[in-house]
């Protein structure tokens, strides 16, 4: 097994009489791309500003490269980098006065290791240009750029796609697998967009009402997790007299005017040529296996009222 | 260290909020100055009005020391409501800027953020005591030539031009002691906040009402006016008596700098505590 180089030990935060983050146990293996998901105000980022030294936990404590941060604080943020919530710079210096300013914290950084982070991030023609004048996706790439300044060998990213539009996502995306493959960094990774941890983590936790809901390698997580096709058709009482006639199918719901059926998707073709022979019109066929149905159901057990309103029947075949 | 304070000391000298106070003094002395020159008043013949019969006055009295020293009494609120401009701003901007996420998650110590932050503040605060001083002195000589300095304080003090020199020195590292004590007061307000009007308001609130209190006669007010650091901040004024006091001046410039340690020891205190939010 990898060494554990990031570690939370039943961590927990206070504010006033409510729990941001309660009792959490998470450990993130070098060379990880962890995935760390949530809804809004689940406590991600509480948990990344307790790792990143911002907040003092209340209870517990977190141990990066196997050393307590709360007593080797310095020598711990020296080998990690950090983008946490929005990337917020000094707007009136250029990029280049923002990371040399930041790397004087880290003892200096050259110009050529500047240079070197802004090409990383595709930055590099923007220079000299005041920070103020960025996009917010410029800032975000900056953000990250700040974050690979010191060479570090864990990066620790709160929401690193946020606002950004669906090409710049991708371009985060990438730069993030490129950092893992080619830089062997490891990657700490909060997000509520559970199809982009989906992409480029392979270790994952869900944390819910600040607690740790599941923690485990993606894959795993996903096939443990069922399996289902949702379709699409009309009248839907005659698809489920078709669909009780399979035996393969052990449980399927009513979902508006769509059905969930709980099979492996292999078997998607039998049960789209019964239906069609039945002349039933099938307007969608969609296999549902993401995280981010995984994530919902979750994130759902958590509130069972929103369950209820979203399953308006169920049934076994 | 010293490489974080330069490109700490860079930051805020390429911030516009920065110049706000030179910029007042580069506007507000020169338009006395000229202002004075040009009108033809002379506020020594008025002050000296009541005594023409019994004193014979040569020599040049309405002089650049003269105006120099008039000046100064803008150190008792205008000075330091421009020094509470930065200073104000030195934390709380970071934390509206959200840029204490940049500064605190480095391998640096909250201490010596803190300390860096400190220092530039005070360097900030230094540069325009001595902006004041420079430019007072200068264009008031310029305009108004060289002489002894007349103080009109209840009585007539003549001080001579040989001795004025080293009287306004005097005056001005005292005054610097008392500015860098304002400038703590913000610096410490600046470390609760997220926003920089709280710490310019605050500090000017506690100069105004500490200044009032130390006037009012009343037998309350006299028993804490001793611990007040408004009693001590008019020390630049001591330089000015005759014979000076030196002692006197010592006491209160050491009690002004127990005030900037405790401000800032406090302020760390606190700081080393806190979560950051913003």
């Amino acid at each position: 097994m990898s060494e554990i180089i990031l570690q939370t030990h039943n961590l927990a935060k206070r504010y006033k009489k409510r729990f941001a983050v309660s009792d959490l146990n998470i450990e993130v293996y070098r060379g990880d791309v962890f995935g760390f998901l949530g809804p809004n105000g689940a406590g991600k980022s509480t948990t990344i500003r307790m790792m990143l030294s911002l907040i003092h936990p209340t209870n517990g404590s977190i141990t990066i490269f196997s050393k307590r941060l709360d007593k080797h604080r310095g020598e711990a943020l020296k080998r990690i980098g950090g983008l946490v919530e929005k990337p917020d710079f000094y707007g009136h210096l250029s990029a280049f006065d923002n990371l040399k300013f930041i790397g004087s914290l880290y003892g200096g950084v050259n110009k050529k290791r500047i240079e070197e982070v802004l090409e990383t991030v595709k930055l590099s023609d923007r220079i000299n240009d005041k920070v103020k004048t960025y996009s917010h996706g410029m800032k975000q790439r900056l953000g990250i750029a700040q974050a690979l300044l010191a060479n570090p060998e864990l990066i620790i990213l709160d929401e690193p796609t946020s606002g950004l539009d669906p090409q710049g996502m991708r371009e985060v995306r990438e730069l993030i697998k490129n950092l893992s493959k080619e830089q062997n960094i490891t990657i700490f990774l909060s997000s509520h967009l559970l199809t982009e941890v989906e992409q480029v983590a392979n270790r994952m936790a869900i944390i819910n009402n600040g607690k740790l809901v599941v923690q485990g390698y993606v894959q795993e997580l996903l096939n443990s997790s069922d399996q289902y096709v949702q379709i699409q058709v009309e009248p839907i009482e005659a698809a489920e007299q078709i669909i009780k006639s399979f035996a393969f199918i052990k449980k399927y719901e009513r979902h508006n005017n769509s059905l969930l059926i709980y099979t492996s998707i292999d078997r998607i073709p039998e049960i789209n040529a019964e239906f069609v022979k039945h002349n039933l019109q099938v307007s969608s066929i969609i296999p549902r296996r993401s995280l981010e149905d995984y994530f919902i159901e979750m994130t759902e057990r958590a509130y069972p009222a929103f369950q209820n309103a979203k399953t308006k029947g169920v049934g076994n075949a | 260290m010293l490489n974080i304070v330069l490109l700490e000391a860079h930051k805020i000298f390429t911030k516009w909020r920065t110049y706000i106070g030179f910029l007042t003094i580069g506007i507000i002395v020169p338009l006395i100055v000229v202002g004075l020159k040009l009108s033809g008043i002379n506020p020594t013949q008025n002050a000296m009005f009541n005594f023409q019969e019994e004193f014979i006055t040569t020599g040049n009295l309405f002089n650049g020391w003269f105006i120099s020293h008039l000046i100064m009494h803008s150190l008792f609120v205008h000075i330091p409501f421009l020094i509470t401009l930065v200073a104000g701003d030195s934390l709380a901007g970071e934390a509206t800027s959200g840029t204490y996420r940049i500064l605190l998650t480095r391998p640096v110590s909250r201490i010596k953020v803190l300390t860096i932050k400190y220092i530039t503040t005070i360097f900030y605060t230094s540069t325009l005591v001595v902006f004041l001083a420079a430019l007072s002195i200068g264009l008031g000589h310029l305009f108004f030539g060289d002489g002894d300095l007349i103080i009109f304080r209840g009585e007539i003090l003549l001080l001579p031009v040989d001795e004025v020199w080293w009287r306004f020195l005097l005056a001005y590292l005292g005054a610097l002691v008392a500015m860098w004590t304002v400038a703590s007061l913000a610096f410490f307000f600046s470390s609760f906040v997220e926003n920089a009007i709280g710490p310019i308001i605050g500090t000017m609130a506690v100069l105004i009402i500490f200044l009032i209190i130390g006037e009012l006669p009343i037998e309350f007010f006299k028993t804490i006016k001793p611990y007040l650091f408004t009693t001590y901040s008019s020390v630049w004024t001591k330089a000015f008596e005759e014979p000076v006091n030196f002692n006197e001046i010592f006491k209160s410039i050491s009690y002004l700098c127990i005030y900037c340690g405790g401000f800032f020891l406090v302020t760390l205190y606190l700081f080393r505590r806190k979560d950051i939010l913003s």
